[in-house]
């Protein structure tokens, strides 16, 4: 019978804010003992929380991500209970350590010396102060996989920026084009696709180092600018430049070549996706809205002609989609081969029969926020079930396991720890 | 140069964007990738842009940028001799990937337990819009579908608009990435305890398990009950957003711990005095939004889109970020001085310039070993010189249309 490919590896995970902390759940899914290591001196915002501690009143105005606490009550230990960090952090384990101690970096070697691999996506600056660079490392344990993540690399000018995934997709020329054909920019709201694609990445970079050490027994050192892993996705617009100096432009939902768009359904802020990408798919869309006539009109003949006059045909294709619920349609629309799909919020994806059959949200229970549906797994494996076991640890909640059980401290030198408050289960100004 | 995935070969059935983007990050780190196309080609290829526009098969730049180092070959799965000279390929094996509708592969007799009976360590990946099983199973989808069900489409755009999708394919690519980690982890388990493995990623999962928000909504609607809708994620009485300026736009996000780098960078004596007569309370009051815009505005409309940028967060660490065009991003002297940008000739599309390596390793790192392949270019290196069949019958399968 076998196992999952990571079952034996150690992470120690240093990550922050969201990149960072997906790469490593899906360590954990894959059988790696993940570890955060981090520190109770200094909050991490935007990790476990945007504030360690919070009113009531406080979390209620910030609403959205910000307030996102059991029944909006952020409790007596926020850094706990925050959405934030409880859906990337299960399977995870944590533990305090101060690494700008010199006790706390006694322990951080003693955790590196048997640990497989380290992921940070700290600013760089933050990554070198409390020594986590290859050279320092790698004499520690040579069999080591260091992935540090700076957004913009180790290097250049701008090296020391800080920012969100939403600023660098800025900088990397996501921003401007994202944005709607006919508003202005300002009407785009950030999304943090950076992030996202810097999990993967990473996964992928970790997955292929270890293979690589299976054969030769050593470790590496990835740098993972997160900006320029993410410009992969934008190669044709790149070239399109090189090719014909073009320098692209915000498009909104449109196809360059076919229909496609976004179109009201029945109901508030109800809306329903659907391209039209061939001739069969324009015919099955004109017999189910039963309306033969558009299918003579000249301006519709063809796939060019359809994009060409999308301006007059999107309010004729929005006179059809508004008289229908979006999940009935989407039925009737892929029933006629045509791919369409509802825009969903959360409630409708947990209420979705499709995902429900996949097992796609599963159950989960954390000591303080009760049991909830989290999203799982990206993958189904035919012979192998992905690890489900623990929900987000508390801060330093298993300081007793990786202390004394792993790292072979004393209960005296424990107890010392503790004393010296060079280890605990909260932040300051509690 | 040996590379990490050097001694990896992968079958790449896939077309389009997604599929052929994980194949793209294996080959990019060294694995030998034998793209398979079908004797017309993969649809990428019809794509552009082109070479001063003109429509070119061998020259779509989507399609050169996604099969870089990749090694091309043609077959006809829908031919029985296509089938059997696929089998043939599969020993050398390790990864299949494909992306044909559930339960296709099993109907030409290509299905993961036959695969696995010729080769038991062998890893198939399926990338499908909706995933191998389920009542969507048989359904279509593309780069807006995933984003509009899966992904966080709801609660991107401005309120009184329309919801908007992601710019280019970047829902497809993201899923071919996602698509990616998952099947090398299950190449894992085949090269090592010697279990090939089935793996079912669907797309519209990958936005579903998204970071960019959509986990983190879930889990708070769990908790509160609250759908997200077309406001900013981050919510506050602080900036947020894309704001414009003297020559462009900029990208700000404050969160309340930012404040004191905005109010540095700002330096109003009156803003200032505002924080500090109520320090916790004016980074929720909705009334502060208002007050700290008044000084924003004249600020950003007195500074171009970099001097924002080096001003607020080189000098500051407050985050106001130019939104760069494509041409500002290839003439950045970050990226220039990083080495982003990178040179590929091609035979037909000829010099043009290309993003790079995605991360840079200590060791056997990314690699350009060869441009993206012409239609069929590598049949005879792997018919031929590999499996041993003579240029004759290599003629014949030809004229069959079996390659």
């Amino acid at each position: 019978m076998a196992h999952l490919p990571l079952e034996g590896i150690r992470v120690i995970d240093m990550t922050v804010v969201w990149a960072g902390p997906l790469a490593t759940k899906m360590m954990g899914e894959l059988g790696a003992e993940v570890i955060r290591v981090e520190s109770k001196d200094h909050f991490p915002s935007s990790t476990r929380g945007f504030v360690a501690y919070l009113s009531k009143e406080m979390a209620a105005s910030m609403g959205g991500i910000g307030g996102a606490y059991p029944n909006h009550d952020p409790g007596p230990d926020a850094f706990n209970r925050s959405a934030v960090f409880n859906v990337h952090a299960i399977n995870k384990r944590s533990c305090t350590m101060e690494l700008d101690q010199p006790e706390g970096q006694e322990a951080f070697e003693r955790l590196v010396r048997i640990s497989d691999v380290l992921v940070e996506n700290n600013a760089v600056r933050v990554g070198e102060k409390l020594g986590l660079t290859w050279e320092h490392l790698q004499a520690i344990n040579p069999r080591l996989i260091l992935v540090r993540m700076p957004p913009l690399g180790m290097h250049g000018p701008y090296a020391h920026a800080v920012g969100f995934g939403a600023h660098f997709e800025a900088l990397s020329g996501v921003t401007y084009i994202r944005g709607y054909d006919n508003a202005d920019p300002s009407k785009t709201t950030e999304t943090f696709h950076m992030d996202d694609c810097s999990a993967h990445g990473v996964l992928f970079a970790v997955l292929a180092a270890l293979h690589d050490r299976e054969e030769t027994g050593e470790g590496m050192f990835i740098e993972f600018p997160q900006a320029e892993n993410m410009m992969q996705q934008m190669g044709e617009a790149f070239l399109d430049y090189s090719m014909n100096g073009r320098v692209a432009q915000p498009h909104g939902n449109k196809h360059p070549y076919y229909v496609q768009g976004c179109y009201p359904c029945k109901g508030e802020d109800a809306w329903i996706v659907l391209t039209l990408e061939d001739d069969a798919q324009w015919q099955a869309f004109v017999a189910f809205a039963g309306t033969p006539q558009w299918a003579q009109d000249p301006r519709f003949a063809t796939a060019y002609l359809r994009r060409q006059h999308q301006e007059s045909l999107d309010p004729l294709i929005a006179s059809v989609t508004q008289q229908h619920d979006k999940v009935a349609l989407f039925y009737a629309l892929q029933e006629a081969g045509i791919a369409a799909g509802p825009v969903y919020d959360e409630a409708d994806a947990y209420a979705d029969p499709h995902f429900a059959e996949r097992g796609f949200f599963k159950p989960m229970t954390h000591p303080e926020t009760g049991t909830h549906l989290y999203p799982s797994h990206l993958s189904q494996w035919s012979g192998l079930s992905m690890r489900w076991e623990s929900p987000a640890p508390l801060l330093g909640e298993h300081n007793t396991y990786v202390y004394k059980q792993l790292l072979g401290y004393s209960d005296q030198g424990y107890d010392q720890l503790l004393e010296r408050n060079l280890i605990g289960t909260a932040y300051p100004n509690s | 140069m040996s590379q990490v995935l050097s001694n990896v070969r992968v079958l790449e059935l896939t077309d389009s964007i997604a599929g052929p983007f994980a194949g793209k990050l294996f080959a990019d780190f060294g694995a030998d990738v034998l793209k398979i196309e079908s004797p017309q080609g993969d649809p990428a290829r019809r794509y552009g842009p082109f070479p001063h526009d003109i429509p070119n098969p061998e020259a779509s730049g989507l399609f050169l940028h996604l099969n870089r180092n990749k090694r091309g070959l043609t077959l006809n799965l829908q031919h029985e001799s296509g089938r059997e000279l696929f089998l043939q390929l599969v020993p050398s094996a390790d990864i299949i990937l494909e992306s044909f509708p559930p339960g296709q592969m099993e109907r030409w007799g290509l299905g993961f337990e036959t695969l696995r009976a010729m080769k038991p360590s062998i890893v198939v990946g399926s990338l499908t819009p909706f995933g191998q099983y389920g009542p969507y199973a048989p359904f279509r989808g593309n780069d807006i579908v995933y984003y509009a069900t899966g992904g966080p489409m709801n609660a991107t755009g401005a309120a009184d608009l329309t919801p908007i999708k992601k710019t280019l394919n970047m829902v497809e690519a993201q899923a071919g990435n996602a698509f990616a980690g998952q099947v090398l982890a299950a190449f894992l388990v085949g090269r090592y305890q010697g279990e090939g493995q089935h793996v079912d990623v669907a797309a519209v999962e990958t936005q579903l398990g998204s970071i960019d928000r959509r986990m983190t909504l879930e889990l708070a609607y769990q908790f509160t009950g609250e759908r997200s809708g077309r406001s900013s994620p981050l919510g506050a009485a602080l900036p947020m957003g894309v704001y414009p300026c003297a020559d462009g736009y900029v990208q700000i996000v404050t969160t309340p711990a930012w404040a004191p780098r905005m109010l540095a960078t700002l330096n109003d004596a009156e803003l200032t005095h505002y924080f500090q007569e109520n320090p916790e309370g004016a980074l929720i009051d909705p009334q502060t939004i208002s007050r700290v815009e008044e000084v924003l505005y004249p600020w950003l409309m007195s500074h171009t889109k970099l001097e924002c940028f080096e001003e607020a967060d080189l000098k500051h660490g407050w985050p106001v970020f130019p939104l760069s065009t494509v041409e500002d991003v290839m003439h950045d002297p970050h990226f220039q001085a990083l080495g982003t940008f990178i040179q590929i000739d091609h035979p037909v599309a000829g010099l043009q310039t290309y993003v790079g390596a995605p991360w840079r390793q200590s060791r056997k790192g990314f690699e350009v070993r060869r441009p993206a392949p012409l239609l069929g270019q590598h049949n005879a290196e792997i018919y031929g010189n590999e499996l041993g069949f003579s240029s004759e019958a290599l003629a014949s399968l030809r004229a069959l249309d079996v390659i």
